[in-house]
């Protein structure tokens, strides 16, 4: 990388606390309630969209002041946005969630978790090279047997449960990682990401031979660095920005038709980069040109539209909605679209499948009871499908159902659909 | 001091986690569906009917008033705590505690979603019949409350013909059966007047509902019109040709473009209103009857006419009806929801008299209501920010009342009377009236102490108690955290 | 002092010498007791001032109809004044387009029936002796019969009220218009309270349109049980069905449907020509799966309304009946109609039962000889059925020693305090009510 990436830049007032506009937009009809996985687990008004956002309003009227308490109530959200996708009145709760997490930080009243937080976000998770190493400890917690003894122990069961996985050979290819047989019919190209090419490299390995078996060119542009999304969702939207600007740099220059991404959470965060760089004179238009560019890549394989493999593995597979797939992108069809297609493949809903695992991002760290209690209501209605596998569209959803299954017991494989797409092609003799 | 008493022994019966006492906290409970705002001294959330009754003493020792609460989608004010004191909530009662196909009869806990009853019962081929738009967040005890409606209640009724028996908690802090053990119970019909008393006379614990078999056969039938006018004359002559559907909904030029932009349910935005009709029963009558409705909508001057048979289509023609109230929020910061009624002959004209009434004051309005039943709910669009706009916005809303009064109606069909309406009470009841129903008030015990400020007029302000604990938490003061 | 002479002419002064009186003969007599004086009021306001008067001297009221259903009730504590509505019998209001209906109190059902058929529509009252029934009365009694199953009984379909309150204030409860949340819901309250909270006035009801095809079916089948299913299952798919009644064999027999002894299921089909075709196709294919077989139709059939079980019962004041006869009603669960009708054969050898399957509600004829121990059997039936037993008529004699509403309801402590509100004087039906209220 020739120059680091600039750790934090100013942004626009306007991205620091939230806009009256959109706070208004809410009328308070509640129909958001039984969407919302905290306030289902909990009943209460607080742990609620629509008591959040009257909160939120408090608070950037200066009604109600950032106590611990009150900041604990948007520390308890899981920003699914699962609220945004069924509201009828389109308040954007995950711009105001983050708007208003960046006001509290922004405030100086922030507690201490949150700096802590933001601080690993930017000084670790944003810099390859220190992830690397976390990845690394990681690695060997796993490899050496020390996770399988911790997660036997009761009195750590619960605490080191939600450890990332880290395991298989880490992604590191940069430039064109893969090219069609036939013609080139488009280009395109992956974000790579953070966490992904540390935690599940296979899936980055599977999406090429995915997109190259159906005549895409693949390039991954040297350039690129984290998405920004997990600094964007916790307040800090300086890094959020900055690491934005580098990206629309780095792809704008790869000159592809598109930015394929097959973390939900990323794809969602990069959809929305012309929102977040609106205010930057030189940045706003590419930023939205970019933007308009980006594409999850369930959504880009069912638009294409992907070649069915011709025949596949039996399997009882079970579809897990990623949040930010489903709810902040809108994209429920396309993966199951996938799915259904592979021959062999029987899709086996389970109850709820839109509703979040308890995974969220840095969630299950941060508030690990309410993301276990999520996940233990989420096993179990897996585990009433008799799915043999439990296929999902994003990092951190894999990771804490892989979790899940360790902590119930459950003998399930956990995949990224497009994993199963590539073993498919693979099953029917299709090569790249 | 007395206060810190109060939530200590609130805690104490109830467990210290399902007391809420925070500013911050009392704040979110502080609104429903409404305009109005009050806020409380303290929120509870028990798990069972003596845990409801133990709070109801602790308030009634403390002299402070109890208001029940369900999910706050009411649209009258119903859960909204004028006078502080407790508010008791009620998501943790949510249990379906039995459901007997057989009998076709389920009991409930007042937590539970309306929706999810039908859920519950859906594998018997049964449902629960009152779908108040809400239907999805809404609670049973709410909807007992207030006795809600929707639009199916065209066909089968409102809540109160649906429930058949109640546990309640009196204001004296004690649990009674009122009804349900079997189809008629001898004695006064307590569970008939319970419903539909606003949280007045007593807090529901327990409802016993009936349950409807599934129709055999449902048809949709969307009828675009130009005008508003002729929308309103076919509902008329759709009743007077002695068709009752299911339902029939109408929805004017503003709600249809808010609902397009919201769910795009494909509804043309350039008409002037749609109707909404839905025949159900078997497959002879629902064939029979939608031929009959489509004649008559053509005769009016229909311009199109949908037909929903799949359960998708008629979902998605329902879609943009159901999410019709929060989708206004795209088109104003606020507004205003009526709710009258009047004798399914006087649409059209009430209907003119409304536009005319907010062209007048300057306002837009959206019309989506329950026309087959006369139930006009006229949703006048205002930003509450702009200096006067409330009051003026209830003025109008008064005299939009007026209109349906004058019209032989009512000042409210299925909302309830709340805070807001009150002192329209007046306007179809007279002293007399209004003192005997006091008097059921008295043989409850309720006086003050159940919902106070709520269904009868008085000269006190909802929302004092609020400005001050606003305030206290803008200090965070003392008084604010005990 | 109140002398009999007092009070009448006072009455006289209210309603007009004409319509004021001593009773004439027995049937203003309630459960054998004759009142002092008997008034026809010919406005609410006279009603409201008769009330007025009565209230302010502590005199008993027993408002009345037609006297069809004068017979519910327990023995009155006192009964100075029968407050005779007939003369107030007219049509207030009705808008067909509206669908609604207003009409004063003393209205026959049968008037009210032939005003609203030349609109081709049908208020669905439905009491046991429907054409000389009043509004006012059926509504105070709740009295109802099978067409329940598909309108309702009147809390369904009454939509507003004109009471005079025991103290003489007209009130008016809910409104005309069909869907209203204004206020409490105190028809509800009034309906089935027996003149014990007020004297109703006159009432507004929702209407419907007339069915175009009716139509009626009866099977003979082998048990109770065969019959309610047949009848469940015919609700459950949605069929026409607008009444249906299980008949025990002597029931049947009493209707000329001689089927030895077969229960017998009466069901009334009403909709259009092609689904009551349907639908009577349907329940023959259903009943014969349970080995039924047509049985001689009534009649009456085509009837609008079904037939009844028994002769007309004994008049309140005029006990010409049979002194032993009894008229009772049980409600169980539905589930339990087959139970309870077997219960009511084990409890009285001549009873002739008719149920109402799919609301749980059993109607029982029979005689008792034996000083009221038929009706403490059959009141340990209905309990074991997991019900009660309401008895409708029996003789005064036997009522002294029980409540024909059997124990007093789990919530009876609220209903003797809105007693106490609403007439705390005592002088509306004093004693007649659930409790003695």
């Amino acid at each position: 990388m020739a120059t680091p990436p600039p750790i934090r830049a100013p942004v626009g007032a306007r991205l620091i606390a939230p806009s009256e506009t959109d706070l208004s937009r809410c009328v308070r009809c509640g129909l958001c309630l039984q969407h919302c996985p905290t306030y289902l687990a909990t009943g209460l008004e607080t742990e609620s969209p629509r008591g959040r956002l009257y909160l939120m309003r408090a608070l950037a009227e200066g009604v109600a002041q950032p106590t611990a308490n009150a900041v604990g109530h948007l520390d308890q959200c899981l920003q699914c946005r699962n609220c945004e996708a069924v509201c009828p009145s389109g308040v954007p709760y995950g711009r105001v969630m983050e708007a208003a997490r960046a006001q509290v930080l922004a405030g100086g009243r922030a507690p201490l978790s949150w700096r802590l937080r933001a601080l690993f976000l930017r000084q670790v998770i944003a810099r390859p090279g220190r992830l690397a190493l976390v990845a690394a400890a990681l690695r060997l917690y796993r490899a050496c047997g020390l996770r399988a003894v911790a997660e036997r122990i009761p009195v750590l069961r619960d605490r080191v449960l939600f450890a990332p996985t880290v395991a298989g050979r880490p992604f590191r290819r940069t430039g064109v990682i893969a090219r069609p047989q036939g013609a080139v019919q488009r280009r395109v190209a992956l974000l790579t990401g953070c966490i992904m090419p540390l935690a599940y490299g296979r899936v980055h390995e599977a999406t090429a031979r995915v997109l190259a078996l159906n005549g895409c060119e693949v390039t991954a542009p040297a350039e690129q660095v984290c998405c920004g999304a997990l600094h964007a969702h916790n307040g800090d939207r300086e890094t959020a920005a900055a690491l934005a600007r580098r990206n629309v740099d780095a792809f704008l220059a790869a000159g592809a038709d598109a930015v394929v991404v097959n973390s939900a959470g990323c794809g969602a965060a990069m959809k929305e980069y012309g929102a977040l760089l609106a205010e930057e004179p030189d940045y706003a238009e590419k930023a939205r040109r970019l933007a308009e560019t980006v594409r999850d890549v369930h959504e880009f394989l069912a638009d294409l539209p992907f070649a069915p493999p011709a025949s596949g593995p039996e399997l009882t597979v079970t579809y897990q909605d990623s949040c930010h797939l489903a709810h902040a992108q809108g994209i429920a069809g396309a993966p199951r679209l996938i799915l259904a297609a592979i021959p062999g493949l029987r899709l086996l809903e389970m109850a709820h499948a839109d509703r979040c695992c308890g995974s969220a991002g840095v969630y299950s760290l941060t508030q690990p009871q309410m993301s276990l209690r999520l996940l233990d209501e989420k096993m179990r209605e897996i585990a009433a499908t008799g799915a043999a596998v439990i296929a999902t569209a994003n990092p951190g959803c894999m990771s804490q159902l892989e979790a899940g299954a360790r902590r119930h017991g459950l003998r399930v494989r956990v995949a990224h659909a497009v994993e199963l797409l590539d073993e498919a092609y693979r099953d029917s003799g299709a090569g790249v | 001091m007395a206060r810190r008493n109060l939530i200590r022994e609130l805690q104490s019966a109830c467990g210290k986690k399902w007391v809420l006492h925070a500013p911050e906290d009392l704040l979110v409970y502080e609104y429903d569906g409404t305009i109005e705002r009050g806020m409380p001294e303290a929120v509870v959330l028990p798990d069972s009917a003596e845990q409801v009754a133990a709070a109801v003493r602790i308030a009634r020792r403390h002299g402070v008033a109890v208001t029940a609460r369900g999910a706050g989608t009411g649209l009258s004010g119903g859960a909204i705590p004028c006078d502080g004191g407790v508010v008791i909530a009620t998501p943790r009662l949510n249990r379906i505690l039995e459901l007997d196909p057989e009998n076709r009869r389920a009991v409930v806990e007042p937590g539970v979603v309306n929706l999810d009853i039908s859920v519950a019962a859906a594998a018997y081929g049964l449902y629960y019949a009152p779908d108040p738009s809400s239907q999805k967040a809404c609670t049973i005890g709410g909807n007992v409350a207030e006795n809600a409606g929707g639009p199916h209640c065209l066909r089968y009724g409102a809540t109160t013909n649906h429930i058949l028996g109640l546990e309640i908690v009196t204001a004296d802090g004690e649990i009674v059966q009122a009804g349900g053990e079997t189809g008629e119970a001898p004695g006064y019909d307590l569970t008939g007047v319970l419903v539909g008393s606003e949280g007045t006379l007593a807090i529901i614990t327990k409802a016993v509902v009936r349950l409807l078999p599934r129709p055999e056969s449902i048809i949709t039938l969307l009828a675009i019109f130009d005008e508003v006018n002729q929308a309103s004359r076919a509902v008329s002559a759709i009743i007077a040709a002695g068709i009752v559907p299911a339902a029939l909904e109408m929805m004017d030029k503003y709600t249809m473009q808010a609902v397009e932009a919201a769910v795009h349910a494909g509804y043309p935005p350039d008409a002037g209103a749609v109707l909404l009709i839905e025949v159900e029963g078997l497959a002879e009558e629902t064939a029979e009857e939608s031929r009959a409705v489509q004649e008559v909508c053509r005769d009016l001057g229909a311009r199109e006419l949908r037909i929903g048979l799949s359960p998708e289509d008629r979902e998605r023609l329902w879609a943009g009806r159901k999410g019709a109230l929060g989708a206004l929020g795209r088109l104003a910061p606020s507004y205003y929801i009526l709710d009258g009624v009047v004798p399914r002959t006087r649409l059209p004209a009430v209907l003119d008299g409304v536009y005319a009434a907010c062209e007048r004051y300057g306002f837009r309005v959206a019309n989506v209501f329950h026309a087959g039943d006369g139930n006009l709910h006229p949703n006048v669009l205002f930003d509450e920010r702009v200096p006067g706009a409330t009051e003026r916005v209830l003025d109008l809303g008064g005299e939009i009342m007026r209109l349906c009064v004058d019209a032989g109606g009512s000042i409210t069909g299925e909302h309830g009377v709340g805070y807001e309406k009150r002192n329209y009470m007046s306007w179809i009841f007279s002293e007399d009236d209004m003192e005997v129903m006091a008097r059921l008030k008295a043989a409850f015990g309720a006086e003050e102490r159940l919902n106070p400020g709520k269904v009868f007029p008085t000269s006190k302000g909802c929302g004092e108690v609020s400005s001050r604990m606003r305030a206290a938490i803008a200090r965070a003061g003392p008084d604010a955290y005990i | 002092m109140v002398t009999q002479a007092s009070v009448l002419q006072q009455l006289a002064a209210i309603a007009g010498p004409e319509h004021a009186g001593p009773p004439q003969a027995e049937e203003y007599a309630v459960d054998g007791l004759p009142p002092s004086a008997v008034v026809r009021p010919g406005s609410y306001e006279q009603a409201a001032e008769v009330l007025r008067y009565a209230n302010s001297e502590r005199l008993a009221v027993i408002p009345r109809g037609a006297g069809t259903l004068m017979a519910l009730g327990n023995v009155p504590r006192a009964y100075d004044i029968a407050l005779c509505l007939s003369r107030l019998d007219e049509i207030v209001e009705h808008e067909p387009a509206d669908l609604t209906v207003t009409c004063q109190a003393g209205i026959s059902l049968g008037r009210l029936r032939e005003h609203l058929a030349a609109a081709g529509q049908m208020a669905p009252l439905d009491p046991t002796l429907p054409a000389q029934a009043t509004a006012g009365g059926v509504l105070a009694a709740n009295a109802y019969g099978p067409y329940r199953l598909a309108y309702g009984t009147a809390r369904d379909f009454t939509i507003g009220m004109r009471v005079a309150t025991a103290d003489g204030r007209i009130t008016r409860a809910g409104g005309r218009v069909v869907k209203n949340v204004a206020g409490y819901d105190l028809c509800k309250l009034y309906i089935g309270s027996l003149g014990t909270l007020g004297v109703i006035l006159e009432a507004t009801f929702k209407v419907r349109p007339r069915p175009r095809e009716e139509g009626e079916l009866a099977f003979a089948l082998p048990g109770a049980a065969d019959a309610c299913g047949v009848a469940a299952e015919a609700e459950r798919r949605g069929l026409s069905v607008a009444a249906a009644q299980v008949l025990n064999p002597a029931a049947a027999q009493a209707l000329g449907l001689s089927a030895g002894a077969a229960i017998v299921l009466v069901l009334n089909l009403a909709g259009t020509p092609a689904a009551v075709a349907r639908s009577a196709r349907e329940i023959a294919a259903l009943a014969a799966e349970r080995g039924g077989r047509a049985a001689t139709s009534p009649p009456q059939a085509g009837a609008q309304h079904p037939p009844e079980a028994d002769p007309p019962p004994a008049g309140a004041g005029a006990p010409t009946g049979d002194s032993r006869a009894v008229v009772g009603w049980l409600s169980v669960l539905p589930s339990r109609v087959p139970e309870a009708m077997a219960a009511i054969e084990a409890s009285a050898a001549d009873a002739r039962t008719s149920a109402y399957p799919t609301a749980g509600v059993l109607r029982v004829r029979c005689t008792t000889g034996d000083g009221g121990e038929t009706l403490r059997r059959l009141r340990e039936a209905a309990r074991e059925a997991g019900g009660r037993l309401v008895i409708e008529s029996c003789a005064p004699a036997l009522k002294r020693d029980l409540d024909v509403f059997g124990d007093p309801p789990a919530a009876f402590e609220l209903m003797r305090r809105v007693k106490q509100q609403f007439d705390p004087n005592g002088i509306l039906s004093p004693g007649r009510y659930v409790g003695r209220l």
